[in-house]
């Protein structure tokens, strides 16, 4: 199958939820540790406040808000029944193809972030390696899922 | 324990194994028994009693590898081997024997002079080392290997190891002329680096830092004449030739591949004799490199990639170091894999040529304007500049791939050429790649990724333009 007839579908609009949500809790915990290095420099050389935490703070503000959206933005993937296609990156893109006929075994996991958006990651291994692909409805995974698994290789490679 | 068959029972390593641990282990306890002799000097001990806790630590150290290795057994049971070990919390791991895919018998010095070995199988399962045996009698490990490969039916367990050999067909050997000629083409200044990072060490332990060999270069620049400059790589090039020479004859001394029953068994070393058997229709790919040197005079060295990895530089199986084209074509059709064949090879996009030079190049030629700058008298460093951007060219001028009737064929690099031979039927997935100056310039990189595979020397083809790569990784993706 031509690479130029596949169109990669987007991953649900839950996941762009979770990718922000994680970088709430990023922003939150290296905004934190930003502002005991600003509280001990004032302490100690009287700097300004604000002057560790406030860059910090912007970086992550611009992470949740536009950051996010770009990276679920060029997530996209292609189930065609005999591969399945996932492209991923914003500055680096790659775009990974696994023949289903070489998936050693396949995993569905839920982070609690997750769980709240219904969605879910499927990963697929290789005996060479694996593929992630993160922000599929639940149902949507399980029913990959269930259609590759009569399908796994039995040979050891 | 289970009731089990008469010969199937469990097995402990060899009784010397707990005295070779100590030895092994004694080096990481020094810190501690100085830290303790230390303490009991503070505290005026007489000689006799720090002598008595001294052996006591040792009695207890030997104790504890005594306990490790009684409770270490392993046992075959018709078809799987199970090893148990663990002194307070058990750990039972139990091998599929048909899963085995490899299995070697290794012996470092002492090991051949104590009649010992260590036994290795490789299940592909992911992890290296599934199982691992260290110190069993030679005649153990022969035990283990006819069983493992099915031959129990064999007669007597002493003397099937023997028959099971001389059923061999030598497929190779590297004569002593041609081993000795290996060594001198493998000029490599890996073990100068290595002889500078261990005086780096020595240094640390003296206190004597790098700081001060840059105070006395700047004391002494004066010295530096573009004569003098030019005589350091001619002693870089002596070490390089003497620690090649000297790396090679210690492990392809003696070489030997054989074929047996569809697998092949390759021995070889001087001071550490390692033998590794690895079964032919396991192969996934195979690598022929011609490092610079050799390669002009027309030697390659071949090596196979499986699923299991080996110990070997790079994680694939040498199977030969230094052969002519000749043999090589024999090996291959040996190995069950086509030919190399130059002659389809495809080139890569012209933007390759900028691409490794801003990748590779750029650095190097900035520290070397640095370094004429600094020191004037170094001046002939700039004639580097231009071989820089040479290698450059070439490099687009030595990559290239083809795709042949059943193989998936690369080259790729300058000084050292390297060749992948890659059946379509084992390639495990394709991912196209393309960085941000890749984007710039309108290529991509196809990564292909097979079992088994280990560090970068991957048959990957850099920097096409990105509609014939998302032609190739299509077609390699028809063609799985």
């Amino acid at each position: 199958m031509a690479l130029e007839t596949i169109s990669l579908e987007l991953v649900s609009r839950g996941y762009l939820h979770v990718l922000r949500l994680q970088a709430v809790v990023h922003t939150l915990f290296y905004t934190a540790i930003a502002a005991v290095g600003d509280f001990a420099a004032w302490y100690i050389w009287d700097w300004p406040h604000g002057v560790i935490a406030g860059p910090v703070l912007l970086i992550g503000l611009w992470s949740i808000l536009i950051a996010a959206d770009r990276k679920w933005h060029r997530i996209g993937f292609a189930y065609t029944g005999r591969e399945l296609h996932v492209g991923q990156g914003w500055l680096e893109r790659i775009h990974s193809i696994v023949p289903i006929a070489r998936i050693q075994h396949i995993d569905i996991s839920r982070s609690l972030f997750e769980r709240w958006f219904g969605v879910a990651t499927l990963v697929v291994h290789t005996a060479g390696s694996a593929m992630t692909l993160p922000g599929l409805p639940h149902d949507e995974a399980e029913a990959i899922r269930d259609d590759i698994r009569p399908r796994l290789t039995a040979e050891p490679w | 324990m289970v009731a089990e068959d008469a010969g199937r029972a469990p097995r402990r390593l060899h009784p010397i194994t707990p005295f070779f641990a100590i030895l092994t282990g004694a080096r990481s306890s020094i810190p501690t028994a100085l830290a303790i002799l230390f303490g009991l000097w503070r505290a005026d001990a007489s000689g006799p009693a720090i002598l008595a806790i001294l052996g006591a630590g040792a009695a207890a150290m030997l104790f504890l590898c005594w306990l490790g290795w009684w409770r270490t057994t392993y046992r075959l049971t018709g078809d799987e081997l199970v090893i148990d070990s663990g002194v307070l919390s058990r750990h039972r791991r139990v091998i599929p024997l048909e899963r085995v895919q490899d299995i070697g018998i290794e012996q470092n010095p002492i090991q051949r002079l104590a009649g010992l070995a260590r036994v290795r199988m490789e299940t592909g399962g992911g992890g290296r080392d599934e199982a691992l045996l260290d110190m069993v009698s030679l005649d153990e490990a022969r035990r283990l290997r006819v069983v493992v490969r099915g031959e129990a039916r064999a007669v007597a367990v002493d003397t099937a190891g023997e028959a099971a050999e001389s059923d061999e067909r030598l497929l190779y050997r590297l004569g002593v002329g041609a081993l000795l000629l290996s060594g001198i083409l493998s000029f490599s200044l890996f073990w100068v680096a290595a002889g500078f990072g261990l005086l780096q060490f020595v240094d640390d332990v003296t206190g004597y830092d790098l700081g001060d060999v840059f105070d006395w270069f700047q004391l002494h620049r004066a010295d530096f004449t573009t004569g003098r400059l030019l005589l350091l790589p001619l002693v870089l090039i002596l070490l390089g030739l003497v620690s090649g020479m000297i790396s090679t004859l210690l492990r392809d001394f003696d070489f030997r591949l054989t074929l047996d029953r569809g697998r092949l068994r390759r021995v070889a070393g001087f001071l550490s004799r390692g033998e590794s058997i690895l079964a032919i229709p396991r192969i996934q790919l195979a690598v022929v490199r011609r490092a610079w040197l050799r390669g002009w005079l027309g030697y390659a060295g071949l090596s196979v990639q499986t699923l299991g990895g080996s110990d070997d530089p790079g994680g694939r199986h040498r199977i030969a170091p230094f052969v002519r084209d000749a043999k090589l074509a024999e090996l291959m059709a040996v190995s069950g894999l086509p030919e190399f064949d130059p002659i389809g090879l495809r080139p890569v996009a012209l933007a390759h040529v900028p691409r490794v030079f801003l990748k590779r190049g750029l650095l190097p030629s900035l520290a070397l304007l640095a370094l004429v700058l600094w020191l004037s008298a170094a001046w002939p460093v700039l004639l580097l500049i231009p071989a820089i951007l040479g290698v450059a060219l070439l490099q687009r001028r030595y990559h290239g791939y083809a795709l042949y009737g059943h193989s998936l064929q690369v080259r790729r690099g300058v000084l050292t050429r390297r060749q992948w031979v890659l059946p379509y039927d084992r390639i495990q997935m394709v991912a196209l790649h393309q960085s941000l100056t890749q984007r710039l310039f309108g290529v991509a990189t196809i990564l292909i990724s097979t079992a088994g595979e280990t560090g970068r020397e991957r048959p990957d083809i850099l920097d096409l333009n990105v509609a014939e790569a998302r032609g190739v990784a299509s077609s390699l993706i028809a063609r799985i």
